[in-house]
């Protein structure tokens, strides 16, 4: 379905609509909500960076709940949507840094006074001093051994989840999570050493 | 089988399998564990290089000091009460916000 003039409340129908195909488990609806969800945490991240004090770091978890809040508009009081919906938001604000670490490496040289980066707000990202496009073919690579670990990777550490909230977002304990993340930090940790993907 | 014919994710599942149960060994039960296990080379050197990076786990800020469980790092911000902090949480392995108070405040017993 089309979404017309960027009408809020067609949005947050529609918004609704795939959140409620996503809990029947219907994967299109995933596809669908991605770049809708997209669009509103670049918008947000932006705008909240442009607000915010020099040094200022914007919370992932933050943004994402703000999106949902934005996106769904009243309907945001069903749990079960709030956890269908971090899962999309997660894949998202991957894409989000992921895309603006591109674009700022092929743009390296910055005019004095330029506005701060995006990457240089988000808590979490530029203080562990990692290359994001390396960690995310790292990631990449792991999903095609194992595409949970992709997912357990996106909730935890691009959104900033707990292991307990991510667990709900899985379906599983966070026991599993745990031990899944301790694997995945792992094999991503060592593939960005010199020697590259372990496997 | 030869471990040679062992597709991406079925390598993985046993590299990954080996790698959890050497982790609840000590140095030399994880020699002679990995040495048994039967897998290829490259196999077990991801073993190594994943036990490697699991051991080396830990902040990748330099934080400056250590308060409890928090390893603190650079200023955030200050306030009326204090000065907040970004800061490693160990026990939950994420990181944190930390406020911490004025001398003045926490050296006053009215505030204690």
């Amino acid at each position: 379905m089309a979404l017309a003039g960027g009408d809020r409340a067609d949005r947050a129908t529609r918004v609704g609509q795939l959140l409620d195909a996503l809990g029947r488990g219907e994967r299109a609806a995933f596809d669908e909500l991605l770049p809708l969800v997209y669009d509103e945490l670049h918008g947000l991240a932006v705008s909240a960076m442009r607000r915010a004090p020099p040094g200022h770091t914007l919370q992932p978890t933050a943004l994402l709940h703000e999106a949902l809040a934005r996106l769904v508009a009243g309907d945001a009081g069903r749990f079960e949507s709030r956890d269908h919906f971090l899962a999309v938001a997660a894949r998202a604000m991957r894409s989000v840094l992921v895309d603006h670490a591109r674009a700022r490496g092929s743009t390296k040289r910055r005019a004095a006074g330029e506005r701060v980066e995006l990457l240089d707000c988000v808590a979490g990202y530029e203080e562990r001093q990692l290359d994001l496009l390396m960690l995310d073919e790292a990631v990449q690579r792991l999903a095609s051994f194992d595409p949970h670990l992709e997912r357990v990777v996106e909730l935890l550490f691009f959104a900033g989840l707990t292991a307990a909230e991510a667990a709900r977002v899985l379906g599983c304990s966070s026991r599993t999570v745990e031990r899944d993340w301790r694997a995945a930090k792992a094999f991503l940790r060592a593939a960005l050493e010199a020697g590259g993907p372990p496997l | 089988m030869p471990p040679e014919s062992l597709d991406g994710p079925a390598r993985w599942h046993s590299v990954r399998s080996i790698f959890e149960e050497l982790l609840g060994l000590t140095g030399v039960e994880r020699a002679e564990r990995l040495a048994a296990s039967g897998l290829d080379t490259a196999s077990r050197s991801a073993v190594e290089r994943m036990l490697a990076a699991d051991a080396g786990e830990g902040p990748a800020t330099p934080y400056s000091r250590r308060i409890g469980r928090y390893d603190v790092g650079q200023s955030l911000g200050r306030g009326g009460m204090g000065e907040v902090f970004l800061a490693y949480d160990s026990s939950l392995d994420r990181r944190v916000a930390l406020k911490l108070l004025d001398k003045r405040l926490t050296q006053d017993a009215r505030w204690l």
